[in-house]
């Protein structure tokens, strides 16, 4: 048996690839398909529209309550402490430690600010 | 007419215009509906994929490179669709196209050399469809759209190596239940000759 890598020609591949082709060829493209096609995308483009407005407003809320957080409790940058360092608020320490972990645990996972919201 | 070039008809359709859609349709529909046709050796599912294919295009675009050719990236999206389809596709649904298949044969006489035609071609069919998918894959591409086994290996990305060893045993297969063997093989150098 030949090494089945080999660059080889079969001597039927004429035959073959005229066989299959004319078959294939007995199938025209159906004509209708055209306007089906256009017609899906225009109802998908407003839905794609919507679809991509929505998520990027769905960031920019995440990384603006994010900021928000920052600003309300942290007196460090959030990589900078570790849940060991003491708030300067205690009021606000268990939210700062929460927040932080998070970050931190997050940071590693790459999620960013997602845990944060959660 | 202007005729509008791959690139320039991408970088519309990621401004959603749906004209350069239309261009594109019309420049590669027949491409992906004999590579659809092939695999699936179904026209319906083929016609199916074919617009699949093409609001995936739509869809994707922004994904897309518009420096780089346009054809790999449809063969590979009918080549994936075409399969996830057929994988999904279970016995009893196969079963239930044979049934419907043959009740619409019994219904519709055809004159008997039409109907000796379509069994001949009916044995290409599933002399085809007998080979197992990953490697017919590969024989449509060869075949039908003419393409190198280093182009095939390209869009399918897999190893040259591993595309020239389907198009092998998918062409040993083929050949077997086609019932090609050596001893036709005079006739058939006479006949190309």
């Amino acid at each position: 048996m030949r090494y089945p890598n080999s660059d080889e020609r079969d001597p039927f591949d004429p035959v073959i690839a005229r066989a299959l082709k004319q078959w294939v060829n007995r199938h025209p493209t159906p004509p209708a398909i055209k306007q089906e096609l256009l017609r899906r995308a225009t109802l998908l483009s407003p839905f794609e529209a919507g679809s991509r407005a929505l998520t990027d407003s769905l960031f920019s809320n995440m990384r603006n309550a994010g900021m928000l957080l920052y600003r309300l409790f942290a007196r460090e940058p959030f990589f900078a402490s570790t849940p060991a360092t003491a708030p300067v608020n205690p009021a606000a320490g268990r939210y700062l430690h929460m927040a932080d972990h998070e970050l931190l645990y997050s940071s590693a996972g790459g999620v960013g600010m997602l845990s944060l919201m959660g | 007419m202007i005729v509008r070039e791959d690139r320039e008809l991408v970088l519309s359709l990621q401004q959603d215009d749906l004209d350069a859609l239309g261009h594109l349709y019309d420049r590669f529909k027949d491409m992906v509906y004999r590579t659809a046709l092939g695999i699936t050796h179904d026209p319906e599912e083929a016609a199916d994929l074919l617009q699949d294919v093409f609001l995936r295009l739509y869809r994707f675009a922004d994904r897309i490179d518009p420096d780089r050719p346009l054809q790999p990236w449809l063969y590979r999206m009918t080549a994936n669709l075409a399969y996830s389809r057929l994988k999904r596709r279970t016995r009893l649904y196969k079963r239930l196209r044979d049934f419907a298949y043959s009740l619409t044969l019994e219904s519709k006489p055809a004159p008997p050399k039409l109907l000796e035609q379509d069994e001949q071609w009916r044995w290409l069919e599933e002399a085809l469809a007998g080979v197992p998918l990953h490697q017919r894959i590969v024989l449509v591409l060869y075949y039908i759209n003419d393409l190198s086994v280093g182009e095939i290996a390209d869009i399918l990305e897999i190893p040259v190596g591993t595309a020239k060893s389907r198009l092998h045993y998918g062409r040993h297969a083929l050949k077997k239940r086609l019932g090609l063997n050596a001893e036709m093989l005079k006739e058939v150098q006479y006949e190309i000759s």
